[in-house]
C-alpha cells in the first residue's frame, strides 16, 4: 500500500518548526519514491521559504532601514541555501535512480512528439515556479533604476510576492499541461526549458523580471514583452520557449492592467535582454 | 553484497539528509531573527537607561 504524503500548496506555518513530510512506508518502485521525494522536497523548500516571515515582518517595523535590508538579505541567503540543497538532492536522486534496478523512466528525448505519461510521473520536477517570485539581482536593479524603471526594482511586498508565486505556479502548470498534451515540438519541451533556465542566472533573471513586470505593470504588458522575446531569434532557445509559455499562461489570467506610462517598457526590456545575451556570447568568444 | 542498500533505501537516506538540512536552515532563520531582535531590544534598553539616568541627574 502506497502512502503519499500530502503537502499543502501554501502551508500555513506556525512559528515553530512544523513537521516535515515523510516517505516512510512508501512504494516498492523507485520511480514512485522519486515522485514522493519530489513532492515532499518541494514542500520542504517552500516551508523554509516562508519560515519566520511573521516574526520578520513584526520585527522589521522596529528595525532601521539598513537593518531591515540586512535581515531581508540574510533570510534570502538561507532561502538560496535551501534551493541549492534542493538541486543537490535532485542530482543525487537522479544518480541513485539511474543506478538501481527499478528506476525513473527515461527523460523526454524520445522520437515521439507525445511523451508517455510515465515520463511526467517519474520525472523529478522539484520546482513549481516558486523561484520566479525571488528578488532580482543587483545588476538588473541597477539597470532598471538607471532607465527610470525604479518602481520595478524594489522588493516585493507580501501581497506582491504571493501574486508573483501564483503567476510562477501558473507558468509551470501551463507548461505541464502542454507537455501532457504533447503539442510541443520534440526539442521544445517547455518543462525542460523552464528547468534549464532555472539554473541559468541570466535567463532565470529575465523570467523573474517578466513576473515582476506582470505584478507591477500588469499582465497585459508583460505578455506583450514575453511574446516579443518568444519570437526573437537573438534570444537563447530555452528563454524563448519559456517566454512563450509565460505569455500563454498570463493570457489565461483574467486581469487587465496596463499603463500608458510604460509605452517604451517592452522595447527597453527586450533590448536589455538581447544586449545582455550578446555580451555573454561575446565573453565566450561566440 | 548483503549490506548493499537498495535504490529505495538510498533514496530515503538522501531525502532524510535533505530534510535535516532544511531543519538546520529553519534554525538558521530563527537565529537571524534572534540576532536582530537582540539588537532592537538592546537599543530600547539603552533609551530607557539613558532616560532613567537623565531623570536621576535632575
Amino acid at each position: 500500500m502506497t502512502t503519499i504524503p500530502t503537502i499543502p500548496a501554501f502551508p500555513q506555518l506556525p512559528e515553530g518548526i512544523p513537521p516535515m513530510p515523510s516517505i516512510e512506508g512508501v512504494a516498492e518502485k523507485s520511480s514512485e519514491v522519486v515522485g514522493l521525494i519530489s513532492k515532499g522536497a518541494e514542500g520542504a523548500v517552500r516551508n523554509v521559504g516562508h519560515f519566520g516571515d511573521g516574526l520578520k515582518s513584526s520585527l522589521e517595523k522596529e528595525l532601521s532601514p539598513s537593518d531591515a535590508q540586512n535581515i531581508a538579505n540574510d533570510m534570502a541567503a538561507v532561502d538560496r541555501s535551501a534551493k541549492e540543497a534542493f538541486e543537490q538532492l535532485q542530482e543525487e536522486v537522479r544518480k541513485i535512480s539511474g543506478n538501481g534496478e527499478s528506476h525513473t523512466p527515461p527523460r523526454t528525448e524520445t522520437t515521439s512528439n507525445k511523451p508517455p505519461a510515465e515520463v511526467l510521473r517519474g520525472e523529478v520536477v522539484f520546482s513549481n515556479g516558486e523561484w520566479l517570485a525571488d528578488d532580482i539581482n543587483e545588476q538588473t536593479k541597477k539597470w532598471l533604476n538607471s532607465h527610470n524603471y525604479g518602481e520595478f526594482a524594489g522588493e516585493f511586498t507580501g501581497e506582491e510576492k504571493q501574486k508573483a508565486r501564483d503567476f510562477g505556479k501558473g507558468v509551470y502548470q501551463n507548461a505541464e499541461e502542454k507537455v501532457k498534451a504533447g503539442k510541443h515540438p520534440v526539442d521544445e519541451n517547455p518543462l525542460e526549458a523552464l528547468k534549464k533556465i532555472e539554473t541559468d542566472g541570466d535567463d532565470g533573471e529575465s523570467m523573474r523580471l517578466l513576473i515582476r513586470i506582470a505584478v507591477r505593470a500588469g499582465i497585459k504588458i508583460a505578455t506583450i514583452i514575453a511574446q516579443n522575446i518568444a519570437k526573437d531569434k537573438d534570444v537563447p532557445k530555452e528563454l524563448r520557449i519559456a517566454a512563450g509559455i509565460f505569455a500563454d499562461s498570463m493570457g489565461m489570467v483574467d486581469q487587465i492592467v496596463a499603463g500608458d506610462e510604460h509605452t517604451n517598457l517592452g522595447q527597453d526590456i527586450s533590448r536589455y535582454i538581447k544586449e545582455r545575451n550578446a555580451a555573454k556570447l561575446s565573453e565566450h568568444g561566440e | 553484497m548483503g549490506d548493499q542498500k537498495t535504490t529505495e533505501e538510498q533514496l530515503q537516506d538522501a531525502y532524510d539528509k535533505f530534510l535535516i538540512k532544511m531543519l538546520a536552515l529553519k534554525l538558521e532563520k530563527l537565529e537571524i531573527i534572534r540576532k536582530y531582535r537582540e539588537k532592537v531590544d538592546a537599543a530600547k534598553l539603552k533609551v530607557i537607561d539613558e532616560s532613567l539616568k537623565g531623570g536621576y541627574a535632575k
